[in-house]
């Protein structure tokens, strides 16, 4: 007895441990034996032996149980161990890709309008005199059509200059109220460090009936948006001129880069300008057959935007896919 | 617009007023400072005067002066041609520091002491003058031997910047500058009266005796005065201005009349005497001319109003007298001439129409006395008597304000006063004044203002839009979620998965190369519908395909050492009609993933099977089927179409290893799918079988030219229901197979009612390989 037992606590693995259980258990085993003897004992000490036999039996059951639970979790911590890498040797690398900067901030733009119930609208890349010009109060002859040098067809069409004319569109097809935003390409003939020829836009437009929008709204949805975009930053106004709004006005946040003390960036002034807005021109209004409205709008640079919120110091790097600025988007 | 501190100040007292304060008030009326300056003249540089000038004993170019400098005389070595006796010019000292850090020190010149320089005026920090030394005159201050030159503010001034709107010619003079500083500031700005004060002109001949006008119905204002041509050189206070506003120079007589232009607002031209002359008399005709524009004639044209002209007819040395006209034309009027006239022929323009189109001084008197003003102030020219005058009446135009109509739009409520005060500063009159409504006369030469919202930007301006209180807006709630709005979510659900699966967003301008997108095999744009004014040669048509574009920034990126390289672009292209789509495409070359222990430092390139894995993460499940069209791009045997539902969504297809050679780029694989295809919508759950799952393969000999989809095509026709699925899993090729191949297909097996037994899905087994066998001749391996 004492011998198996300490067989039992010496086995080294699984295999062994059954070998015992099978010699203690077995039908040829030794409590066989033992128990086979039985018959051979007279009445009176047969219970006597049986029971004791049995608490060997008991005995063995447990000890073997418990060595195997024993050698079951060593075995389990041998396989795991057979797994074990040098964890250091891995980190995945340049697995994910990364959205443009510019569209990435279109999407921010897009989100804070739309979560502050504006409409989405968009319109056609190719457009006609009037809806770029004419119908923003821009005839032909007007001397700011300077300030837009535009794309034209042979067909007299012409590539957008702006995304206003969606307003335009819009406008004709649903009646007031309108609270919408335009957001997408536009193009000038313009090339330099920078000028691209394409860039983006997102326009604001809100319209109600007459005497209930007012500067002061346009104000308050214009600084909520930048700080928004911009976080903490201060925001003045500027009267301007557009032709499609009167008041006009410029906006410029403080110079994110010198905290308003004056830089490179902002041409030592301090500000940059980041919007323009104003009260919709009541000849625009003409132009799509509105009465008795009032209205404000509003229009972006995204490109403008994504370069100052990134600190991207080249423009025309946005149109290039250069992967060594892409990738630091990832 | 430039303008400098000194110049203003003709016209509107600003000596208590900081430079400071003052590009800020004009930021905030809408008259924005692009750029300040100012000039900084060294010190020790002083007045002095030329006492003797000789020709240097050892050096042709050289004189040696004698300079009057205050309190000593210097003897000074000077290298300047126009260098003379007598003149007043600044000296600097020895111990003065030019810019460019040059100090003045003692210095031997050719074996001649010289103490100090004579300076030219870019020496000093100004614009360039003429050439040689810079003569000083009294224009700019009494002067005074030894005052330091950066005492005369005219010299030492400040120079502003203002990047000017389109709509605001009234601001194109110093005057109209003031005129906005005094509305502003609240102090007033300087009338002509105030400057003019003699207006005895000294000669008493009348302008009759030598020049005539004969005109027609005119749309413009015109006047005209006669001046006696004397050699007459404008003073250093008009020269150095116009040098600040960088000016380009002409003749003497011109540069004056600008400079009052500039000054006051008018236009003002000068013209020869001689051009006109007829006999003992010169004559001016003015009529419409081939474009209906009023036009000044001899026998041909000579000027158009507003507009240009001819060179021949400017003053000249050989004019005994030269004409001054003053000028105004409706600007609305002159634009859409000129546009009409302009879409006949090209015509040239010069400085007057910039200023006339966008609206010059109607004041023509203001102009011509200024002008005469500063002829008898600076020269010894005479004034013929009289003017010829065409005045046209301008109409005056009244609005009618209501306060509270201005209060809404500007979301506060503006005091009467305050509108009327700042009004009438501006040169705007008040006919009618209530309580609440106002009629208002605009003032002439605001051509910009017309209707009440004008006038509310006015008060805007001048209440500043920083004082104006944000309000919210209220309005009433509305479901805003329309197709854009769907557009954007799909677009935004496809770009972060394709980012996820390690793709970079890229962005081309929407044109390209005609030739390279022929040369691709891409259809291009119709000749009729093409760009006029491209930008450059290489992006001379709109885009017809993304590729090219992509393709483009894979070989620039190669260049710059990439080795994989991941792009897509949701972009607009067109096809020949020009109408406008969107595409989703992505293109990947080179190697597969980083190369890392996992592969050895060895990653292989993308292949096909990688590449559509990929696509899948973003658009889901599709199939595929091989593709027939061939281009120059395409791989013609690894193209196929990509299938969702039975629609075509676009191609994938490795790119032609004859344009990856030329292009050297590595294994490039190229997805284009239209955006408008790729399905976007919920989905709905089906009832699913909840029995058990068999798979079973068969594997089969069948003729090696036979396509998988042609096999799938006869089995989906005859598929028993309880085969939920079946796909390729192996294929294999041999010379002892001979033209067959060997094809393990893989079933899936479960039916909706119950757990199927052995020998049921045998039978369905059997099936399948005798349709294979009957309709593919195949063969059980």
């Amino acid at each position: 007895m004492e011998e198996w037992i300490k067989k039992i606590a010496e086995a080294l693995d699984l295999e062994e441990l059954e070998r015992i259980r099978i010699a203690i258990f077995g039908k040829k085993g030794i409590l066989a034996k033992e128990f086979a003897k039985l018959k051979t004992l007279s009445n009176e000490e047969k219970p006597k032996v049986a029971k004791e036999l049995n608490e060997i039996k008991i005995k063995f059951n447990e000890l073997i149980s418990k060595k195997r639970d024993e050698l079951e979790a060593k075995a389990l911590e041998e396989e795991l161990k057979k797994d074990e890498i040098d964890v250091s040797l891995f980190s995945p690398y340049n697995n994910k890709g990364a959205l443009h900067p510019v569209q990435d901030t279109l999407d921010r733009i897009i989100e804070y309008f739309v979560s502050m119930n504006f409409s989405i609208e968009t319109g056609p890349l190719v457009e006609d005199d009037f809806h770029n010009f004419e119908a923003l109060n821009l005839p032909k002859y007007h001397p700011a059509r300077d300030m837009q040098d535009t794309f034209y067809f042979k067909d007299e069409k012409l590539l957008r200059t702006h995304t206003s004319p969606v307003q335009i569109r819009t406008m004709q097809k649903h009646k007031p109220p309108i609270r919408m935003i335009s957001p997408g390409a536009v193009f000038r003939r313009d090339f330099d460090l920078t000028h691209t020829p394409m860039f983006h836009q997102v326009e604001g437009l809100l319209v109600d009936k007459k005497g209930e929008v007012s500067f002061a709204n346009l104000k308050y949805i214009l600084s909520d948006f930048l700080h928004y975009m911009f976080g903490e930053v201060d925001i003045r106004y500027r009267p301007s001129f557009f032709p499609f709004t009167e008041p006009s006005a410029e906006v410029d946040i403080s110079c994110i880069f010198c905290n308003g003390k004056g830089c490179r960036v902002c041409s030592q002034t301090g500000w940059l300008e980041v919007l323009g807005c104003g009260m919709v021109d009541p000849n625009v209004f003409e132009a799509v057959g509105y009465k008795d409205v009032s209205g404000y709008a509003f229009g972006l640079g995204v490109e403008r935007f994504a370069m100052l919120i990134h600190k991207i110091p080249d423009l025309r790097s946005l149109f290039e896919g250069d992967l060594r600025l892409l990738e630091q988007f990832r | 617009m430039i303008i400098t501190r000194s110049w203003l100040q003709e016209w509107i007292d600003i000596s208590d007023i900081t430079t400071e304060e003052i590009i800020k008030k004009l930021n905030s009326i809408g008259l924005e400072v692009a750029e300040y300056k100012k000039i900084d003249i060294p010190s020790k540089v002083v007045v002095g005067k030329v006492l003797e000038c000789e020709k240097h004993p050892n050096a042709d170019k050289l004189s040696v002066c004698k300079v009057d400098v205050g309190d000593e005389t210097k003897q000074i070595v000077c290298g300047a041609k126009n260098v003379a006796k007598d003149q007043f010019v600044p000296v600097a000292l020895v111990g003065a520091i030019l810019p460019g850090d040059f100090k003045i020190k003692p210095a031997k010149l050719r074996g001649v002491e010289s103490e100090g320089m004579i300076c030219s005026s870019t020496e000093i920090g100004l614009p360039k003058l003429e050439e040689g030394i810079m003569v000083l005159d009294e224009s700019i201050g009494k002067l005074e031997l030894g005052k330091e030159i950066r005492e005369y503010k005219i010299l030492n001034d400040e120079i502003i910047d203002i990047e000017l709107t389109a709509n605001r010619g009234d601001c194109l003079s110093i005057y109209g500058i003031a005129r906005e500083l005094s509305a502003a500031f609240d102090i007033s700005v300087k009338n002509i009266e105030d400057i003019v004060v003699d207006d005895n002109e000294k000669m008493q001949l009348g302008i009759g005796r030598v020049l005539h006008i004969k005109h027609e119905e005119c749309d413009s204002s015109l006047l005209y005065k006669v001046f006696s041509n004397k050699d007459y050189i404008n003073p250093l206070k008009i020269k150095v201005r116009l040098g600040f506003i960088e000016e380009e120079l002409k003749n003497e007589i011109e540069n004056l009349a600008f400079y009052a232009t500039y000054s006051v607002g008018t236009i003002l031209r000068s013209y020869g005497y001689n051009i006109f002359k007829k006999e003992n008399n010169a004559l001016i005709e003015i009529k419409k001319d081939e474009n209906f524009m009023d036009a000044v004639f001899n026998d041909k044209k000579v000027s158009v109003v507003g507009l240009n002209q001819i060179k021949e007819s400017k003053p000249s040395k050989d004019d005994p007298y030269f004409i001054i006209e003053a000028s105004y034309i409706d600007p609305e009027l002159l634009a859409k001439k000129y546009y009409e006239a302009s879409k006949k022929n090209k015509i040239d323009t010069d400085w007057v129409y910039y200023r006339s189109s966008r609206g010059s001084n109607p004041d023509l008197y203001m102009g011509m006395d200024y002008f005469c003003y500063l002829v008898k102030e600076y020269s010894d020219i005479d004034i013929f008597s009289g003017t010829h005058e065409i005045l046209k009446d301008k109409e005056t135009q009244t609005i009618n304000v209501n306060l509270d109509n201005l209060s809404k739009l500007i979301g506060q409520e503006v005091s009467h006063n305050k509108i009327v005060n700042i009004l009438v500063k501006l040169g705007f009159s008040i006919v009618k004044s209530e309580d609440k409504n106002l009629v208002i006369k605009i003032a002439p030469f605001r051509h910009d203002i017309k209707n009440e919202q004008d006038i509310a930007e006015e008060c805007v301006r001048f209440i500043g839009i920083d004082n104006i209180e944000p309000k919210p807006f209220r309005f009433e709630e509305k479901n805003r979620i329309n197709e854009a709005m769907r557009d954007f979510k799909k677009r935004k659900d496809l770009r972060t998965k394709a980012v996820s699966v390690g793709f970079y967003e890229t962005t081309n301008y929407i044109f390209a190369d005609k030739e390279k997108l022929m040369k691709y095999g891409f259809k291009t744009v119709k000749k009729e519908l093409d760009i006029i004014n491209p930008i450059t040669n290489d992006l001379n048509t709109l885009r017809t395909s993304l590729v090219p574009g992509l393709l483009e920034q894979v070989v620039n990126n190669i260049k710059n050492g990439k080795r994989g390289i991941r792009l897509f672009e949701i972009g607009t292209i067109f096809d020949e009609n020009r109408k406008e789509s969107t595409s989703f495409t992505l293109i990947f070359s080179g190697i597969k993933e980083e190369d890392s222990v996992s592969n050895h430092g060895k990653p292989e390139e993308i292949d096909f099977d990688a590449f559509i894995k990929k696509i899948s993460s973003i658009i889901g499940d599709f199939e595929l089927e091989k593709c027939n069209v061939q281009n120059s791009l395409m791989h013609p045997f690894q193209s196929a179409n990509i299938l969702k539902n039975g629609t075509v969504l676009g191609k994938v297809y490795k790119l032609h290893i004859q344009c990856q050679k030329e292009l050297e780029l590595p294994t490039t694989y190229i997805c284009e799918l239209d955006f408008e295809k790729i399905p976007y919508s919920l989905k709905e759950a089906k009832e699913y079988s909840k029995y058990q799952v068999a798979f079973r393969d068969l594997s089969v000999l069948i003729d090696k030219d036979i396509q998988f989809s042609k096999i799938k095509e006869v089995l989906k026709k005859n598929l028993p229901k309880e085969v939920k699925r079946f796909y390729p899993v192996d294929i294999y090729e041999s010379e002892k197979l001979g033209d067959k191949k060997s094809l393990t297909i893989r079933f899936v097996v479960q039916s909706d009612e119950k757990t199927l037994s052995e020998e049921e899905i045998g039978v369905i087994m059997h099936n399948l390989l005798d349709i294979l066998k009957t309709q593919m001749n195949a063969e059980l391996r």
